[in-house]
């Protein structure tokens, strides 16, 4: 988490310090940059042990939930029954430390678990999909059930 | 048309080619325009200079050549796309220099529209469109088809038939016997309401007199847009004053307008303000089946909708200002699908009373019925300390910004040649009262909208829906299923953090604009109960929806 919120910032301060070297800018705006490189660098440095202190996930046999953020708290409950797709992905930074994130998709739009080491991320997505075949096949029990009676 | 087997194939109607190359005709010829001069010149050979044919030939070979190129290959794209319906998929074939087969499983679609716009009606052409119940494809229409008026109902029925008999094969019967049964009920059941070529006129539940169409418009009217349109009747009387006395009434208005152009844009404004909703929705009418509403309206462009009912994610029920002033409701449809391309959303109720309204809810939708008269709290009491802590914060902002504006001493200098050049301009007196008027208009915005928030955001956790009441000016009630709701996100700022309060996005499947909501500061006991309901109930219960026969009346 550390790792990858320094990246950021070190984008974010490398064109900064590329715009006061080499752009040709006016020198009061040059002060806010400065300033505002200053709060982006202090940011990087506090915000990832609030993040990862804040970070937790909890997965049931009927949801996921999701609770994370930095200023703003944000918390995502999926019914596992609303999920049509799981994804495991591995990005450049989570290969250097062996994680991955599971994405997992709604007819709503896609929720995402981070910051998982491989092992529990692959056994995530299998008990998922596990979790909705079966849902599935509980739907279909259903319906069926349903349009018996409705025949009736 | 070709029919073999229950197998039907056939290209889109040949006007598909105009309406696939227009824009990019209308682009060349905007382009073409700039150069008019130059070539009237030439075709008149008052200059015949090599130079002067080379300043125009390079625009115009260049246009010609596109021209060419968009005519080959939309040419070429029509007749190598077919269609071909059978009993379970739409098999859209295209064999270009890409050759792309899309397979849609008609149990997959959700919607099977037509429109209808006035070229099309001219040529006697309808469009045919299928939605997919899909998050990927919500934004835009899944398949287009233009043919003949009548190919194109015929068409139609048959998808819709062939989407009722895949429905009840694939739902899963354990036996034969059963399955056979079923597809013999179904079938019976599909000819009742399906495969009539076009709905009598008087065979619709409900068909809304043009007089409260026309009414409906007026009540749905923005009020900024009544304003601009008051503004510009202004400007026109002002014009008339000021131009000559004893012209005739044209010449004053062209006076007063400066162009017959201006005259023909404030007419339009007009029929755009106050007419338009009376020009979408001329002649509404809707019927109910046990699956579906069928839904017909339109003057300019016509448009019919097939919607099924267990497929509709949600329901708005509307007071745009004017309509909350007097006390009209109008209910929308949220589905993927439904809805004009602008809008997305299908009109259900057009604007009446509560009484009317409900009474239109009981008998088009009854599934949602149910859910129209839930209970709803507002935000409590804390909102107020909320709105103060962001007010609080936002002084604090703008303190902070002065306060370095005047630290830094390029900044500062800035701040006050600007303050300075105002005063040169327009007086010291009038700069400062222009900057602090920006500033309470700030205020005042924010005050009147928190107000307004307050007074009309509420939330609803019901047995089987989630009501979201929104809106400062224009009052907007929500019905979700709780079965729809794909999953929610609770949020939790700063500001809302000192007062222990949550806000909440919920999402559902719908276009963009219409498959996020957001409800108030409320508990988190609130949500945690719109978060039990949300798990409990499954999206499948909701398909299994079906209203008896003798649910939907006539009256």
């Amino acid at each position: 988490m550390l790792v990858a919120e320094m990246i950021g910032v070190l984008i974010v301060e490398g064109s900064g310090i590329a715009l006061l070297l080499f752009a040709d800018i006016w020198s009061g705006l040059k002060i806010w940059i400065i300033i505002f490189m200053i709060a982006i660098l202090i940011i990087g440095l506090i915000s990832p042990k609030i993040r990862y202190e804040r970070y937790r996930y909890r997965i049931t046999d009927e949801e996921i939930d999701i609770q994370e953020g930095f200023l703003w708290i944000n918390r995502n409950i999926v019914p596992i029954e609303r999920l049509h797709k799981i994804e495991v992905a591995r990005g450049p930074i989570d290969r250097m430390f062996g994680l991955a994130k599971v994405s997992v998709t709604t007819a709503g739009g896609d929720v995402t678990l981070r910051f998982l080491d491989n092992e529990k991320a692959d056994f995530i997505a299998d008990s998922l999909k596990k979790r909705i075949n079966e849902e599935a096949a509980d739907a279909k029990e259903y319906l069926n059930s349903h349009r018996e009676e409705d025949a009736q | 048309m070709k029919e073999e087997n229950g197998v039907v194939s056939f290209r889109c109607h040949p006007f598909i080619l105009l309406e696939n190359m227009w824009q990019g005709l209308a682009m060349l010829a905007l382009i073409l325009l700039g150069y008019v001069d130059e070539i009237g010149s030439i075709i008149k050979e008052e200059k015949t200079t090599f130079r002067d044919f080379l300043e125009v030939s390079w625009v115009l070979i260049p246009i010609i050549i596109v021209l060419g190129i968009i005519i080959f290959v939309v040419v070429r794209r029509w007749q190598k796309t077919t269609f071909t319906l059978n009993d379970t998929t739409l098999v859209i074939e295209r064999d270009t220099i890409n050759k792309k087969i899309n397979t849609i499983g008609l149990k997959n679609i959700s919607n099977v529209n037509m429109e209808q716009n006035l070229i099309e009606m001219a040529f006697g052409i309808s469009k045919v469109k299928l939605d997919t119940n899909s998050l990927s494809t919500a934004q835009t229409t899944d398949v287009k088809i233009l043919l003949k008026t009548e190919e194109a109902n015929q068409f139609k029925n048959l998808v819709i038939s062939h989407m009722n008999q895949q429905k009840a094969a694939t739902d899963g019967n354990p036996s034969l016997e059963i399955e056979e049964e079923y597809a013999s009920f179904k079938k019976e059941k599909v000819q009742d309401s399906i495969y009539m070529e076009d709905i009598a006129g008087d065979d619709y539940d409900v068909i809304v007199p043009y007089k409260d169409i026309f009414l409906h418009s007026i009540y749905s009217t923005p009020v900024f847009s009544i304003i601009f349109v008051l503004a510009l009747l202004v400007v026109i009387i002002v014009g008339v004053v000021n131009a000559h006395v004893g012209n005739s009434i044209v010449e004053v208005a062209k006076d007063g307008f400066g162009s017959l152009f201006a005259i023909l844009l404030f007419v339009y404004s007009i029929v755009q303000s106050l007419f338009k909703d009376f020009i979408r929705l001329y002649g509404f009418r809707i019927k109910r089946t046990p699956e579906r509403l069928y839904i017909s309206y339109g003057l300019l462009k016509k448009q019919k909708f097939a919607i099924p009912v267990d497929k509709i994610n949600a329901i708005i029920i509307s007071q745009p200002t004017i309509s909350r002033w007097i006390g009209k409701y109008q209910v929308q449809i949220i589905n993927v699908g439904s809805g004009e391309d602008d809008t997305k959303r299908a009109q259900l109720v057009t604007a009446c009373t509560r009484t009317q309204c409900m009474a239109a809810i009981k008998r088009l939708l009854p599934e949602f019925y149910d859910g129209v008269d839930d209970e709803t709290v507002k935000q409590d009491k804390c909102y107020w300390k909320y709105i103060l802590v962001r007010f609080a914060l936002f002084f604090a902002g703008i303190g902070v910004v002065i306060a370095s504006l005047e630290l830094i001493s390029e900044t500062r200098s800035f701040m006050y040649s600007v303050i300075g050049d105002m005063s040169k301009e327009i007086g010291s007196f009038y700069a400062w009262l222009i900057i602090i008027g920006v500033l309470l208009l700030f205020i005042v915005i924010g005050v009147v909208s928190s107000i307004g928030s307050y007074m009309t955001r509420e939330i609803g956790v019901g047995k089987n829906y989630l009501t979201i009441v929104d809106g400062c000016f224009a009052k907007q009630t929500t019905l979700l299923r709780y079965g729809k709701i794909q999953y929610m996100n609770m949020q939790q700022g700063l500001s809302a953090r000192t007062i222990k309060r949550h806000t909440c996005v919920f999402h559902i499947l719908a276009p963009i604009m219409l498959s996020v909501y957001s409800s108030g500061l409320f508990t988190k006991e609130v949500y945690e109960s719109i978060h039990e309901k949300m798990t409990k109930h499954k999206s499948y219960e909701d398909s299994a929806i079906i209203v008896k026969d003798e649910q939907v009346e006539k009256e």
